[in-house]
């Protein structure tokens, strides 16, 4: 058949691709194949399988593809354009070695390059590419060698020498004609030098200086000269510092402040003196050389720099008025500095900080982030000031409000007084009254704009928190805060943590829904809706919906982390080649991603869970893939509410139940699958070695606070089922023990509903223990009859119905306990009716109901509802393990 | 309490303070990669003293650089913005400024950027740093479906300002020049 048919072909099932008809694309190319049983057909049919999410079948397709060592490179280009997608660039690697070594061609080691270069592969770029070099003479790769040895010295010391090599090499291809000196080779030299600690740096630097913005060029001058010439280096940040003197050159970079503080204290060595020293007159030029000046001098100078920074510069511009903020933050931080190396005694502390304080708020209270600028420095006063200073900015807290000024004033007031942990319940009324009268002041924000008095919101809702009895009340306000902001997504965050106190899972959902989470966001906020839906286990929808989103975000950013990687080479930018490269193991090491696989899987199975062995086999390659959760990197953003945080309190941990926040119960679900797949493939040895394990897991974990009863459980089921081999006795002892379990498990009246913790560790028990118990019930039942035990000659075995009976009996113990679990959950429910007219009356006496517009009762019944939903899915859930474990053994 | 540093990949991991702005849209990793990859030297993050992302822009730099008849070598703006917890500093301004020079720096006759219509709030914001509407571009947003004004700054290559001289004052997405 001739390749324009063939190409016909393939056009055909890429326009299904390209309009995502994946079924009618795979049933087209299956009915090519049936005809025409060519290869190019065959890796399109592959590519067809990877984009509808059988990448099993793909790479299996692939693999026999490249068992016939192909050499038309069509057909790799598609080969390994799979490859790429399903994150094995190793194998189209291999695949263009391949034919390189046959047909070395310029072309097909561009691709081999490419290659390796999307799988990091840095030894054998540079192997590439020098060849690429010697056999056609192109300086891009020779320059690409250079850049690959430079990547290979940086992410490993012990690689330095090639850096001599990348030198010598580097000026072999700089007497190519074609080599053309702009900004990136500028850039690729100076890593290189920078790396070798050569004393080039500093020319090239200076070589570079039109190239590199001018904070960059001196802050790292200073750090090459730091070493051997330290007052050339101060001379450097005071070169830098200078440029803040005038508004047409001030640069943002607090970092050169900090620097520049410490190199100086540090220099000044140890030394003694009382706040009056530093009550200085201008000096005659700011920022002069200190060559000259005595340990004493060069502390009071650098301050005097810092402080009259600010008396410098003119002008009203927003630049002018940074400069002079920062001039005073600076002026803080060496206080602070010298505090901490004792230069500054503690009794000057007060003396120093509360007047500077006091003027930084109140020239700045009108930036919303004027007192996350000096928490800094509020961490280093004790306790016991905390009331002083406040009163100080007490004029900020207007009593008559009149203006948007004045709520700007008023917002930072609060906001001092909450991150010092002085709001308390009988702030309630003011703070109320406030954000009542701010409504009629301030204008609707605009899209994208927030409130001025927002923050008071969260404050009034942080304060009812304290009372556990008021997080109804606490949303309420907050609902109520959103209603009136709309674009305040840190009233949704807030939010989303209060739904998870009260049980409300489907508002959980429902409001990281209106975050519109994409791409890299499922990756650092996922976790707040998916920690929440794993625990309560009954939101199989959302979860494949998130599962479907995170893995597509791994799958396509793999991609394109390998495309930017290559366009990074084709540019020589050499600093984001390194960047990309720890980018993408944050990708490849994530534990949220790791996580999503597992459930991905567990989804998979429970919705074939009567035939659970097919999914458990496509599946189990995941396993091979598992990391160690030592290496496992949580790139969650806990950034985002730490504006909110109160000084000096302790991070919230994560809860000690459910799997998101314990990686333990991750492994035993791996170590449970991977055990029972095993099993059942009657790999004998190797489940063995797997239960093994899931013993010494489960054992280590004894002693520990987070060991739960669905560990044991678990553990103790697996050990039951792995012993239908060893043997009536041992399986017998097993059995007694797990009836044991349950039975005590049952007499402890083990579930009490009186919170929504209790509640989702119910949820939890019946969905998660239910679903791995049919598991291995369904195991244990499958190889009753075929044990390899009784078949053994010689030996008086019982028959194995004996075997089905004990089995059976605790199969109805199980049952028995789920019952039971569904029965206190419907007294639960009558109980629920009496609390509710107690939480009534609170509400009625309740602060906010005095805002117009806001329904706490509303709020209440919502969330009531919500937690009715729950409990009656429990009450599924349990039906469903129930029926499914009675027909299992039927 | 803000330095401007270099935009790291890594930065998007943690810039949700910025991207949970309902204007400010996340791409995927892709579109971050090959800004970082081919103009490194247009994108900056500001960094708080904790490391928190408080904004950043992303530009780039096209066009022809040496045609002085075409004169359309420039600076242009693809993304900048600010946490709503720290407007008010003049950081959207530093970094416009940064992105200025950065233009000057490789020569260009000007920065240019589009804004919705309807974003007062944007276009007052540019205005006062002196952009001007050069042209309208109709229906160049999606959901919802808006306009665009495209903006233009001269930079100090342009002495005359020929640049901001647009030749038609409404035309559609098809007709831009660079994508």
């Amino acid at each position: 058949m001739s390749s324009a048919v063939i190409e016909r072909k393939i056009r055909q099932v890429y326009d299904l691709l390209d309009n995502k008809q994946f079924k009618k694309a795979l049933k087209l190319v299956n009915s090519h194949i049936q005809k025409t049983p060519h290869p190019m057909l065959q890796a399109v049919k592959a590519l067809v399988l990877q984009r509808s999410g059988e990448d099993e079948e793909s790479l299996q397709i692939l693999e026999e593809l490249a068992a016939e060592k192909p050499n038309d490179l069509s057909l790799l280009d598609i080969m390994c354009l799979t490859y790429k997608c399903l994150g094995r660039s190793d194998r189209s690697a291999y695949l263009y070695s391949e034919m390189f070594n046959t047909q070395p061609r310029k072309e097909v080691g561009a691709l081999l390059f490419n290659a390796y270069a999307s799988a990091f592969n840095f030894p054998q770029q540079q192997a590439v590419a020098l060849k690429l070099f010697k056999l056609f003479g192109d300086v891009y790769y020779g320059l690409i060698a250079v850049t690959s040895m430079c990547i290979q010295a940086y992410l490993d010391p012990a690689q330095k020498k090639l850096l001599d090599i990348a030198t010598l090499f580097f000026q072999k291809v700089r007497t190519n004609p074609e080599f053309i000196m702009g900004p990136p080779m500028l850039k690729l030299e100076l890593f290189m030098e920078e790396l070798k600690g050569g004393g080039k740096s500093l020319q090239l630097l200076d070589e570079f200086s039109a190239f590199l913005d001018p904070g960059e060029r001196l802050m790292r001058k200073a750090k090459i000269l730091a070493e051997s010439d330290k007052f050339a280096a101060i001379d450097c940040y005071h070169e830098l510092l200078k440029l803040n003197l005038n508004e047409g050159t001030a640069l943002m970079n607090w970092e050169s402040y900090i620097k520049y503080i410490n190199f100086v204290v540090e220099l000044a060595g140890e030394l003694s003196v009382e706040a009056a020293d530093l009550e200085i007159e201008r000096p005659a030029e700011l920022f002069s050389s200190m060559r000259e000046l005595s340990k004493e001098m060069i502390i009071k100078t650098c301050y005097a720099n810092l402080k009259y920074t600010r008396k410098e510069i003119n002008g009203t511009s927003s630049i002018v008025r940074n400069v002079k903020r920062t001039s005073r933050l600076a002026e803080l931080q060496m206080i602070k500095v010298l505090l901490e190396k004792r230069i500054l005694e503690e009794n000057n502390k007060k003396q120093l900080l509360f007047p500077r304080l006091h003027k930084y708020i109140r020239k700045f209270n009108d930036i919303p982030s004027t007192i996350e600028d000096i928490k800094l420095f509020l961490e280093i006063l004790p306790i016991d000031w905390y009331e002083e200073l406040l009163n100080l900015i007490l004029p900020l807290n207007h009593e008559a409000i009149e203006n948007v000024n004045q709520l700007r004033s008023i917002a930072t007031y609060w906001k001092l007084k909450y991150r010092l942990n002085l709001c308390t319940q009988q702030n309630l009324p003011e703070l109320i009254r406030i954000y009542k009268t701010s409504l009629s002041i301030e204008s609707d924000p605009k899209k994208g704009e927030h409130r001025i008095i927002d923050p008071l919101v969260i404050i009034i809702s942080r304060i009812l928190q304290q009372a556990d009895t008021s997080l109804v009340s606490s949303i309420a306000i907050l609902e109520f805060g959103l209603s009136k902001s709309p674009f305040n997504y840190f009233f949704k965050l807030e939010l989303i943590d209060l739904y998870k106190k009260v049980g409300a899972a489907k508002s959980i959902v429902n409001t990281y829904n209106t975050l519109d989470i994409k791409s890299v966001q499922h990756e650092s906020l996922g976790h707040l809706a998916f920690e929440e839906m794993n625990d309560w286990k009954f939101f199989s929808n959302e979860f494949s919906e998130e599962c479907v989103s995170m893995l597509n975000f791994h799958r396509y950013s793999m991609i394109d982390i390998a495309e930017s990687t290559q366009q990074a080479y084709r540019n020589h930018t050499i600093e984001q080649i390194v960047d990309f490269y720890s980018f993408r193991n944050r990708i490849t090491n994530s534990l949220y991603f790791q996580l999503i696989k597992l459930t991905n899987l567990i989804l998979k199975i429970q919705s074939s869970i009567n035939d659970p062995w097919n999914t458990l086999k496509s599946g189990v390659g995941i396993f091979d893939a598992f990391l160690e959760r030592g290496n496992l990197i949580d790139n969650s953003d806990t950034k985002v509410l730490s504006e909110y945080k109160i000084l000096h309190s302790i991070e919230e941990k994560g809860q000690l139940f459910g799997r998101w926040s314990n990686f333990d119960y991750v492994e035993i679900e791996q170590m449970i699958l991977k055990f029972a797949y095993k099993f059942q493939n009657n790999e004998g040895a190797s489940a063995d070695e797997e239960l093994l394990k899931l013993k010494s897991k489960v054992e280590s974990l004894a002693q520990s606070p987070i060991l739960n009863e669905g560990y044991t459980f678990l553990y103790l089921l697996s050990e039951a089922v792995s012993n239908i081999k060893a043997g009536f006795d041992p399986l017998k002892e097993s059995i007694s023990k797990l009836m044991e379990f349950v039975n005590r498990f049952k007499s402890e009246g083990f579930l009490n509903f009186s919170s929504p913790e209790e509640l989702k560790k119910t949820a939890f028990i019946i969905a998660t223990v239910g679903f791995f118990s049919i598991l291995l019930l369904k195991l244990g039942n499958l190889s009753l009859p075929n044990s390899p035990a009784k078949k053994k000659k010689g030996k008086s075995e019982p028959p194995a119905n004996d075997l089905k009976l004990i089995f059976m009996e605790f199969v109805n113990e199980f049952v028995q306990m789920i019952s039971d679990i569904k029965r206190n959950i419907s007294e639960f429910l009558i109980n629920e009716e009496a609390e509710k007219s107690q939480n009534e009356t609170e509400i009625k006496n309740n602060l906010i109901d005095e805002i117009e517009g806001i329904s706490v009762s509303s709020t209440f019944m919502k969330i009531k509802v919500e937690k009715a939903e729950i409990v009656r899915a429990i009450i599924n859930e349990a039906e469903k393990v129930i029926i499914t474990i009675t027909n299992s053994f039927k | 309490m803000t330095t401007l540093r270099q935009f790291s990949l890594c930065d998007i991991f943690s810039f949700n303070k910025v991207n949970l702005d309902i204007l400010t849209e996340t791409y995927n990793v892709g579109f971050y990669g090959r800004y970082l990859a081919k103009w490194p030297e247009y994108c900056k993050v500001a960094e708080g003293p904790t490391g928190d992302i408080q904004g950043y822009v992303l530009g780039k730099v096209e066009g022809a650089k040496n045609c002085d008849i075409k004169r359309d070598w420039h600076g242009h703006v693809t993304a900048v913005t600010v946490a709503p917890t720290n407007r008010r500093q003049g950081l959207a301004s530093a970094l416009m400024k940064f992105l200025e020079d950065t233009t000057i720096a490789h020569d260009g006759y000007f920065v240019d950027l589009f804004v919705r219509a309807s974003n007062e709030v944007a276009i007052g914001f540019y205005q006062k740093l002196g952009y001007i509407v050069y042209r309208e571009v109709r229906d160049y947003y999606s959901q919802p479906e808006e306009d665009a004004y495209d903006m233009r700054k001269a930079m100090p290559r342009d002495k005359e300002k020929s640049t901001l001289v647009a030749k038609k004052r409404s035309i559609s997405p098809s007709e831009l020049e660079f994508h």
